[in-house]
């Protein structure tokens, strides 16, 4: 930008992709002129670039579509009549429902949900803050409705002990890694487009070999240097052979398997739990586990978050009884567990032939540091043993434990973990006396579903769109909304969910609100590009009218800048321990201020360890024996059906690169990249026989809905797969939409037993302790991120379907 | 600047288009109009439609620049990069004199050259701009 341009700084509308690049935002006479990358201070610099979307984002606010006022339905729900309304009439009609509701049924009838995870600057976005203040001062019930991501969470917690910790990851470390499995995900040029495909690239220059497991053909298999295609929903198949390979083949890094992992500690033959001191001596401690020594052969002791052996020698192949009880070691038991997975037997499965299987173990412990690239790629109904089986090679191999090596999870924030003061903005009364209720996603969305008297009337729709985006759209139009007496959505525009509800009032877009943006190691004060246009109004002006309402005014009586103010007053170590203090007025000058965390890269394998009770990888999980997952285990994915027999094809509902799910799917420039229209893509081997041509309609139908669609043969599709575009709005077909082909995520029918014993689990591991004061630690996992640990899986992939020609096209 | 010059890196490129995207936007151009697009390698049936029979398939893409591309005359006379260049998200393109063999696409060309990338322009008949050089391995 030249020196007389006026810029601040933006959040990216399209944080879901987790990269969290940020704008400089470009302002002449009050609009907004263009958006470009934006630039950190020292040492972290240029980390962050800017995508098409970033790019694309500066015409959001002129858009056609773009709401501006309130509207009231006045049609059927779903119809799309609106007329509009002042704010005053929206909040008084609002308010008077929500009371009426309240004293009728309590104030726990009232949802709101929090679906923040494609929110701009989501965590640190006073969006989800001041939504969970009133969650926790009116007592409403709080849910993350569409969940997603629970394999990720289920595999991270259980194995690895923390997913927040975890999850992290900054993509500059890939500066040390000789070799990168990319695994299930698309982040080359698509889903992770700026700081990590510049970062992977520079890798492979500088000689890293990138390999690509996937379904598809798309930006990354045509960067990498292998694709290796594989049938959806049997990553785990692969990854099962990889370890039983890295073991009998003695690949396995001996040191970091004997220390990091619980490897050598015996287990108990007739309970499944880990041995322990109590077990075997009077008066024994119940916190040492028991391993055996070689030399002299004898059981001994070690506490659980100590990783020092000193002068044992574990014997990670012991077999024996102690004391009468019959004990095998946590690594002889994997052993055993995946004795049958030979690269043959995956190969049936899996259709990666048995010595590709084979050279990609190689390859990968021999060109260490090797990184294991992950990012929620594998929505299938198993992806919870996916993670955990790729987790695995990740620690067996010893990589875990090496700069460069690693596991990318979901590589979010790209720096140390930091937050704002979450418990002064969102609990007023402290932890201890928050209200409202955090039920499981499928304890709720069941309530909702069941036919009799409903427990729940309203719904806050505060972010998140899920008649457009969640899988089963009819399962929100026609049994939870009717429920309903009162739905409310808070938008910058009109979705499909905002087609059926009561009440849609206008938000600010990012461009038109101060806030913080918690991004790579720094906090960056987010100016008003523009006065906020039409009547739309920031979130707490928007909290404090509706409190109003229900007699709440007294904890939504704040600024903006007032709100953020609290948040910078957070305890946590990375912003308390700044100095000069972080202040607002101190942003306001500088703009960016770097947290006060170490110049390294965050690496929480080294840094952190492992939060599980042994503070190791738990590869063996004594609390999921009860389920029978205490490893890693094939499960078949959903689409492994005898349906198959009439719905042969799996329908893959994928993101087009330039768009962010739902979002940017109204913009032109975008839409004409991605073809104007949603279209199916078909291999031509599935086309011929079913008499399709290029261009022709044709009907795409299971056992749960059908849509009709224009049809492009493509290459870039496997057999026995179609693939259609994410995100576009159902009035853009000519018939359905392929939401309505998807199992419902957040139903019973993506739970098992082991879904509901993790829930058990996590919320035994993460509540406090008695009389032990709740810790920020602990906070996402009990108060305020309950609702995550759904227990369900995610099958966003794990669909099947016919297609069948209508008429020809062209 | 004696030979404004810009050098795409193919190796870099991911077809993400956020070059054609900061020029539209840039400089305002109607929904139907773009200055610099984004070709496909590929079966030449569309954007990111690859070459070849499932599994045996290929696709790389590379930034075109039509006529009408003004290699951002106004910006670069303040010494800033053009929009394209400044945006692109994988550093795969390089501006500068080429007449300077110390300018940063001089550079770029010579170390490319010595890790034996091919260096080359799309040909006359194409009727693009003839200002931008390619490089591939």
């Amino acid at each position: 930008m030249n020196k007389e341009e006026k810029f601040v700084y933006t959040a990216c509308m399209g944080t879901g992709c987790h990269e969290r690049c940020f704008l400089k935002t470009i302002v002449e006479d009050g609009k907004i002129v263009r958006t470009e990358r934006a630039e950190l201070g020292s040492p972290e610099g240029a980390r962050y670039g800017i995508c098409q979307k970033g790019i694309e984002y500066a015409k959001f606010p002129y858009l056609p579509t773009r709401l501006l006022h309130p509207l009231k339905r006045v049609g059927k729900r779903g119809e799309g009549k609106f007329q509009e309304i002042s704010w005053d009439q929206a909040m008084q009609e609002i308010g008077a429902k929500l009371r009426d509701i309240r004293d009728k049924y309590g104030p726990e009838a009232v949802i709101v949900n929090t679906f923040e995870c494609g929110y701009p600057a989501q965590w640190s976005a006073l969006h989800l803050d001041l939504a969970l203040r009133f969650v926790n001062t009116f007592g409403a019930t709080c849910s993350e409705m569409e969940t997603i991501d629970s394999g990720y969470f289920f595999a991270t917690q259980v194995d690895l002990g923390s997913s927040w910790h975890h999850g992290n990851y900054d993509p500059r470390a890939l500066a040390d890694s000789k070799h990168i499995i990319i695994w299930g995900s698309n982040p080359m040029g698509a889903t992770r487009a700026v700081a990590t495909t510049r970062n992977m690239l520079d890798a492979q220059e500088r000689g890293a070999k990138i390999v690509d497991i996937g379904l598809v053909y798309d930006s990354t298999a045509a960067k990498a240097d292998q694709f290796v295609p594989i049938r959806g929903g049997t990553d785990v198949a692969l990854a099962l052979a990889m370890n039983r390979l890295l073991i009998e083949e003695d690949l396995y890094d001996r040191d970091y398997v004997t220390n990091y992992t619980v490897a050598p500690f015996l287990v108990r033959e007739d309970t499944g739990q880990f041995l322990r001191e109590s077990n075997i001596k009077a008066g024994g401690d119940p916190g040492k586990y028991i391993f055996w020594n070689k030399l002299p052969a004898e059981a001994r002791t070690i506490a659980a978050h100590t990783h020092d052996f000193r002068d044992s020698v574990p014997d990670l192949m012991a077999s024996l009884s102690i004391n009468g009880i019959p004990c095998k070691t946590a690594f002889l038991k994997l052993r055993k567990h995946l004795a049958k997975w030979t690269p043959e037997y995956q190969e049936a499965l899996t259709g990666v032939p048995a010595e590709t299987a084979q050279q990609l173990i190689h390859e990968y412990v021999t060109n260490k540091p090797s990184v294991i690239w992950l990012n929620l790629g594998l929505r299938y109904y198993n992806a919870r043993e996916a993670h955990r089986a790729i987790q695995l090679l990740s620690a067996l191999s010893g990589n875990l434990g090496l700069k460069g090596g690693k596991l990318a999870l979901i590589a979010l924030g790209g720096g140390w973990p930091a937050h704002t003061d979450k418990v002064g903005i969102r609990c007023p009364d402290g932890i201890e006396n928050v209200k409202g209720a955090r039920p499981a996603v499928t304890d709720l969305i069941e309530s909702l579903k069941a036919p009799d008297e409903p427990k729940y009337r309203a719904l806050l729709n505060m972010v998140g769109n899920p008649v457009q985006a969640a899988p089963g759209r009819k399962m929100w139009t026609d049994a939870i909304f009717p429920k309903l007496d009162l739905i409310v959505n808070y938008e910058v525009r009109v979705t499909d969910t905002a087609l059926f509800c009561d009440y849609v009032l206008p938000d600010t877009t990012s461009f038109e609100r101060t806030d913080l943006l918690l991004q790579c190691n720094w906090v960056v004060l987010q100016e008003k590009a523009i006065e906020p246009m039409g009547e739309v109004k920031p979130p707490a002006d928007f909290w404090r009218s509706l409190a109003k309402q229900v007699g709440l005014e007294h904890y939504f009586d704040k600024t903006t800048e007032e709100w953020l103010e609290i948040c910078l007053q957070s305890q946590d170590p990375a912003i308390a321990g700044v100095n000069p203090p972080l202040t607002l007025e101190r942003l306001k000058k500088e703009k960016m201020v770097r947290l006060n965390v170490p110049t390294e890269l965050y690496d929480p394998f080294v840094s952190l360890g492992f939060l599980t009770p042994s503070g190791r990888f738990e590869f063996y999980s004594e609390d999921m024996v009860k389920a029978n997952e205490a490893m890693a285990n094939w499960v078949p994915p959903l689409i492994h059906t005898p349906k198959r027999k009439e719905y042969p094809l799996q329908l893959l509902v994928s993101r087009h690169r330039v768009f962010m799910q739902t979002q940017f799917t109204d913009f032109p420039d975008l839409r004409a990249i991605a073809g104007n229209e949603p279209w199916m893509q078909i291999n031509p081997a599935d086309s011929v026989v079913r008499g399709i041509n290029d261009g022709d309609l044709v009907e795409v139908l299971n056992d749960r809905g059908q849509l009709k669609v224009k049809v492009r043969l493509s290459q870039a599709i496997p057999p026995g797969v179609v693939q259609m575009w994410f995100g576009y709005r159902a009035s853009e077909y000519l018939e359905g939409s392929p939401t309505l082909l998807q199992v419902p995520t957040g139903t019973a029918e993506t739970l098992d037993d082991a879904g509901r014993e993790w829930l058990d689990v996590v919320k035994k591991r993460w509540a406090p302790l008695p009389g032990e004061a709740p810790s920020l630690d602990r906070w996402p996992y009990t108060i305020n991120g309950q609702w995550k640990i759904a227990g369900n899986w995610d099958v966003i992939w794990d669909n099947y379907c016919e297609v069948r020609k209508v008429s020809g096209g062209k | 600047m004696a030979k404004p010059t810009i050098l795409i890196n193919l190796n870099r490129c991911t077809g993400c288009w956020t070059c054609s995207m900061a020029c539209k936007v840039a400089y305002k151009l109607p929904e139907d109009k773009w200055w610099q697009y984004v070709r496909t390698i590929g079966s030449r049936a569309g954007i990111d439609e690859p070459a070849g029979e499932w599994p045996n398939v290929r696709m790389s893409w590379m930034p075109v620049y039509t006529s009408d591309c003004i290699l951002c005359g106004k910006r670069t006379k303040e010494g800033l990069e053009p929009f394209c260049t400044y945006n692109c998200p994988t550093k795969a393109m390089t501006y500068g004199d080429l007449d300077d063999p110390k300018s940063d696409v001089s550079m770029s060309m010579k170390k490319l050259r010595e890790k034996s990338y091919r260096i080359f322009q799309l040909p006359v008949w194409e009727g693009t701009r003839p200002e931008i050089y390619y490089s591939e391995k």
